[in-house]
């Protein structure tokens, strides 16, 4: 059975969904591996129960690839501080 | 749908756009050819779940559930947009997440109906601005047309499509030497550039 995406929700959903979405705002403004891995834990239980939630399933592409963009500047370091 | 077929499917989707978007940007795209169809059980297992992303090896990966869904169009335009912007790497991505994530999308939503017209693909635009109004990052893209409107005579497209091909970590200087020579009003487009370089940095 196909997923149909949703993009609002009634009140008493949104009330749920707030620290998922707050935490997928603190992961990109703060941009810290630990910040992003947080909101990616939250994201995908919320996406258990909503995986019809466009918006926080969207916001994983770009958390992912921050994750993997933080992963890949901190093994990139040592590198470039030993040159 | 299989994910063979699936996967054959994206791919030449997403080709075709990237073929667009390179004539319409005159930038050369990353893209590999490289399509991965990725299951939900497989995001929910790994707690990565995600729409759909151009991964920093200049692959495209799409998850299974949105193959069929109009609302992908927007997401391949994304990014292949992502795909031909100069000078994304990792670490200028942590950087200037704003500044990248501003540009791409503004561009998304200006240049999307062309694409679509092009390609002879039919959605009606009331899902996109559904889809759109509650993005993640309107706020950067609210900053940088707010810069936009500082230059007359240059359209959204213009500016943003020179944006795109400038390299991502010179995208900010970039834009206050471009407003010192043409914007209308240098102190009113400092006070534009202030406030947006603060909300992009967020």
């Amino acid at each position: 059975m196909p997923t149909r995406f949703v993009f609002e929700f009634p009140p008493e959903v949104e009330v749920k969904r707030g620290p998922v979405l707050a935490a997928i705002r603190q992961a990109t403004a703060q941009r810290t591996l630990a910040a992003v891995q947080e909101a990616l834990e939250l994201s995908s239980e919320w996406l258990t129960e909503h995986p019809e939630d466009f918006a926080v399933l969207d916001a994983g592409s770009d958390l992912t690839r921050l994750e993997e963009a933080i992963l890949r500047t901190q093994q990139a370091a040592p590198v470039a501080a030993a040159k | 749908m299989q994910d063979a077929q699936a996967e054959e499917q994206i791919r030449d989707e997403f080709e075709r756009v990237v073929s667009v978007v390179e004539e319409m940007t005159g930038l050369k795209s990353r893209w590999r050819g490289e399509v991965r169809v990725v299951q939900p059980q497989e995001q929910l297992f790994s707690h990565r779940q995600f729409t759909a992303r151009k991964d920093w090896d200049c692959s495209f990966s799409i998850v299974a559930t949105l193959t069929n869904d109009d609302a992908r169009w927007r997401t391949i335009i994304h990014e292949a947009l992502h795909s031909v912007s100069v000078g994304l790497n990792a670490q200028d991505y942590e950087t200037y997440l704003g500044w990248e994530e501003a540009t791409v999308e503004a561009l998304q939503r200006l240049i999307r109906p062309s694409i679509l017209a092009r390609l002879g693909v039919s959605v009606e635009e009331a899902l996109f601005v559904r889809v759109e109004s509650t993005w993640r990052y309107e706020h950067y893209v609210i900053a940088l047309r707010q810069i936009a409107t500082e230059f007359p005579g240059v359209s959204g497209e213009e500016f943003f499509r020179t944006l795109l091909g400038v390299r991502l970590r010179d995208r900010k200087a970039y834009i206050f030497a471009w407003g010192r020579r043409a914007a209308s009003d240098f102190e009113k487009f400092k006070r534009s550039y202030a406030n947006a370089s603060g909300h992009l940095s967020l």
